[in-house]
């Protein structure tokens, strides 16, 4: 497991710096959005926007989780599929099931890692401008969008792994649509109730993977 | 096999949860027939509940909240002060309600009509705990935000300058002192006040306690 996690992290560390580079420059574009929001309107309309009227000031954050659940996925698995190398390591004598949730696990650290490190930012972010009563709204706000990039990743592994064209259709399909439960709302803390059951689906799609890599192994292209 | 089947099992679950979810939205913007909201009115005639349902296709349900159906017309003189024009025009004004008779001339005058939308009813929508205590300046028309927001603490009431995002300890203490004086329990229920300067003048905020209610405005800390 430990050689599986190694060779993960040579084929993904320059997409991570990448990545990390964007997500740097994203956290200090968040914080001088805000602040300049600051200097060109009063405090006090501010938070009038921020708490009655629903504005979102970290609105740009949507869709952040979602893009780097999405390419860590695509960067992880692409790869060993085109070229077939996975199909290698699957018949490993460690068994398939430890195996694809090793390569999950390594892709889910690297993308929690920068899940949390957008959830501090914005948490920092806000806490700079707002009582911590709107740090503790943003957190709940961001958590579907967050929930959202975990779907993104699983189900990119779900849709890349699936040899069979029809299967892997599917696959998008719900994985597509687990994402889009976790954006159905624009307003803040829309997901304060739904949040445990948002998250039970995107659960759900990490073993949904073992079927396809079951195929996947047994011949598929 | 039990991985295979863990696979399947997951992937069925989230089917058929998604299409639980999507097939109903994709069937009612297919079929649903066009529906106006449903409204409910407190009737002082009636002394109850009494609402409005459409069910489509002009097809419309008046009843009460404890299940009595009428007519529109039954419906309209339930609601004196809303349809009050058709009153008129049936011969039913001047209307008697608590002792009191209303003309046409006062009900066009006085009358006020408040909606509550079940979004607005507290805890059914997400608000941050922090407000603004809106004050009427006897110096000038209208209302403007203040620099200080409030929040309610265990055991105070505390200020907050937006400016800079840091406590008033002077305005806390000021308004925590108002309060206990005039016999105000910590920690407060509930905050009410319509956070808006959409509106010509204000009587402050309500701020509930766990029995009974004080209300408060700025500037003068005035305690009713």
């Amino acid at each position: 497991m430990r050689a599986i996690a190694y060779k993960e992290w040579l084929k993904l560390r320059s997409w991570l710096g990448f990545i990390l580079a964007a997500h740097l420059l994203f956290s200090a574009w968040l914080y001088l959005s805000i602040r300049h929001q600051f200097r060109i309107e009063h405090a006090e309309m501010i938070y009038y926007q921020a708490n009655h009227i629903g504005r979102i000031f970290y609105e740009d954050l949507r869709y952040v989780p979602l893009l780097t659940g999405a390419l860590i996925g695509a960067v992880q698995f692409l790869p060993e599929l085109i070229r077939g190398r996975l199909r290698l390591s699957l018949h490993l004598p460690t068994g398939i099931v430890p195996l694809v949730f090793a390569h999950l696990g390594v892709g889910l650290a690297a993308l929690l890692v920068f899940l949390a490190f957008d959830l501090a930012a914005l948490a920092i972010t806000i806490g700079t401008f707002f009582p911590a009563a709107f740090i503790a709204s943003a957190l709940l706000t961001a958590a579907p969008w967050v929930l959202a990039g975990i779907a993104a990743y699983l189900g990119a592994a779900l849709t890349l792994l699936e040899p069979d064209r029809r299967y892997q259709a599917a696959n998008l399909a719900i994985s597509a649509g687990v994402v889009w439960l976790c954006h159905r709302s624009g307003q803040y803390q829309a997901y304060d109730l739904v949040l445990i059951g948002a998250a039970a689906f995107v659960l759900l799609l990490a073993p949904a993977s073992l079927q396809a890599a079951h195929r996947f192994r047994n011949g598929g292209v | 096999m039990t991985s295979r089947f863990l696979s399947w099992l997951s992937l069925s679950l989230l089917t058929v949860a998604l299409a639980a979810i999507v097939l109903p939205m994709v069937y009612a913007i297919a079929y649903s027939p066009k529906v106006a909201p449903t409204h409910m009115f407190y009737s002082p005639v009636k002394q109850d509940f009494v609402f409005r349902e459409h069910r489509g296709h002009h097809d419309f349900t008046y009843a009460t909240a404890s299940g009595e159906t009428f007519d529109r017309r039954a419906f309209e003189t339930s609601l004196p002060f809303i349809y009050y024009k058709n009153m008129d025009i049936w011969g039913l004004l001047p209307v008697e309600i608590g002792g009191q008779s209303f003309d046409l001339e006062t009900i066009r005058d006085a009358r006020q009509v408040f909606e509550l939308k079940s979004r607005e009813v507290e805890d059914r929508h997400p608000s941050v705990p922090v407000y603004a205590l809106l004050n009427s300046d006897p110096d000038k028309a209208g209302l403007s935000f203040p620099e200080d927001v409030f929040r309610m603490m265990a055991d105070r009431m505390e200020f907050v300058n937006v400016d800079v995002n840091r406590v008033d300890p002077e305005l806390t203490e000021r308004f925590t002192a108002a309060l206990t004086a005039e016999g105000f329990a910590f920690p407060a229920r509930l905050v009410a006040g319509k956070q808006t300067i959409l509106k010509p003048s204000t009587k402050g905020s309500s701020l509930l306690m766990p029995v009974g209610r004080r209300s408060m405005s700025n500037g003068w800390t005035t305690v009713r």
